[in-house]
């Protein structure tokens, strides 16, 4: 087994491509835009909010796993999409309708 | 921008903004050329993509599929077992960007993408985001099979109203999801090790297209468990959970360890993210691991495996020296 070598740093912006802009892609941009506006919380996303126990139980070591790996910030987050439709993000995200009339307007100029 | 789209592969919907070409082959490079160009304009230095698209038409890995030269040719003659998802995996992996496929099309799980994969040092993730039944089903059967209680049958129904719902009904996407969907338990309870508990099982699952709730799914689950002599015991779950609420969270983690593990060099089928997928992917002879706690742990034990942290395996006895 190949030990992992250095990990390069998460310097500069990750662009994130997504095949289909539905009901997934534009919950998960609007989260992502919400949560870096801290109007929301990034409920059920490991890498925002786990924990890893590092060491012995008697040491106490319990990092976040964003502070304890190299993760790229939400903040360098840029998207783009392919889809079927020529609707832009917005309007299917409020075709989607899984977000309710509080959170979309919150995000309509970003998507 | 515009997709590379074959309503043969997704028969219940159509739209206007798709790419034309003579063959896959070119619709491939115009989605490469897509990549560059958001590449260059955007000024990323890294990219990721991950597959939020419709469920394909059930297809099975053949010959064309089995090594790049063959799977190029084959989309040049527009071989009909290439889906429009293949030539996304392939313009992402040739183009050194990782991929992670959220549904259960074969997609990155082909040969002649994963040898690419491993020849261009590109990370790869699949299939299919496990969000709302096959979650909770990864979380109880190895509850039951942890205590030995034997299982007569397991019936799960869904009703769902979004596209995904819409696309299902067609019974070649169906048959997709539902070979997904189907295996999960197979792996986890190992019947062939335990023909008493396991031998008899029946399992179904059903998805219905019921247009009222939108992307709020319902999930029915009822488990006919047996347990000391056999005497029968009934579980039922009934999930009132929102798809793409379930999912988004995924799609957000996959593309950051997605980045992470490329940057730490790790090439090819990334089995650690197997946490997601209601199939992961694995190195050819390996089974598949499906139960929520083994993948948890394999995910936390990666992460400290990469970065020089001794492995956690809860052996505990040093506490009692």
């Amino acid at each position: 087994m190949k030990k992992p070598g250095k990990i390069a740093p998460a310097k500069g912006k990750l662009g994130v491509l997504l095949p289909g802009m539905g009901a997934v892609s534009t919950t998960f941009m609007a989260g992502v835009e919400l949560v870096r506006k801290g109007e929301s919380n990034p409920v059920g996303s490991l890498t925002q909010l786990g924990t890893i126990r590092l060491g012995k139980r008697t040491e106490g070591r319990t990092p976040s796993i964003k502070s304890f790996v190299p993760l790229s910030e939400l903040n360098d987050l840029v998207f783009a999409g392919w889809d079927i439709f020529n609707d832009n993000a917005y309007e299917s995200a409020a075709n989607a309708g899984v977000l309710n009339l509080q959170d979309l307007p919150k995000v309509k100029t970003f998507l | 921008m515009k997709a590379a789209f074959d309503h043969n592969y997704v028969r219940l919907i159509d739209g206007p903004n798709i790419k034309k070409g003579k063959n896959k082959y070119e619709l491939a490079l115009q989605i490469q050329e897509d990549i560059e160009k958001f590449r260059k304009t955007s000024g990323v230095s890294r990219l990721v993509t991950c597959w939020c698209g419709s469920t394909e038409s059930f297809l099975k890995p053949e010959e064309v599929h089995s090594t790049p030269e063959k799977f190029e040719a084959g989309m040049k003659a527009n071989h009909p077992s290439i889906a429009p998802s293949m030539l996304y995996a392939w313009a992402s992996v040739t183009s050194g960007v990782p991929y992670a496929n959220g549904s259960p099309n074969l997609s990155v799980d082909i040969p002649a993408i994963q040898k690419l994969a491993q020849k261009n040092d590109v990370a790869i993730a699949g299939k299919d985001f496990k969000t709302g039944q096959t979650l909770i089903k990864t979380v109880l059967a190895p509850a039951f099979k942890a205590r030995m209680l034997g299982l007569d049958g397991w019936f799960s129904t869904n009703i769902l109203g979004n596209r995904d719902g819409e696309v299902l009904e067609d019974p070649g996407s169906f048959k997709t999801k539902e070979e997904s969907k189907l295996g999960a338990l197979e792996y986890i309870l190992q019947p062939e090790l335990y023909p008493q508990l396991y031998g008899k099982m029946h399992h179904k699952v059903r998805i219905n297209y019921y247009p009222p709730r939108g992307d709020n799914k319902e999930g029915w689950d009822n488990i006919d468990i047996f347990g000391w002599l056999g005497y029968p015991m009934q579980i039922k779950v009934d999930f009132l959970c929102r798809d793409s609420i379930l999912a988004a969270p995924i799609v957000l983690d996959l593309v950051l360890f997605l980045d992470l593990a490329q940057r730490a060099g790790m090439r090819g089928i990334q089995e650690w993210l197997s946490f997601y997928f209601k199939s992961p992917m694995t190195a050819p002879g390996l089974y598949p691991e499906h139960d929520l706690f083994i993948q948890s742990m394999k995910l936390k034990n990666t992460l400290r495996w990469m970065m020089g942290e001794d492995l956690i395996t809860h052996l505990g006895q040093e506490y009692y020296d």
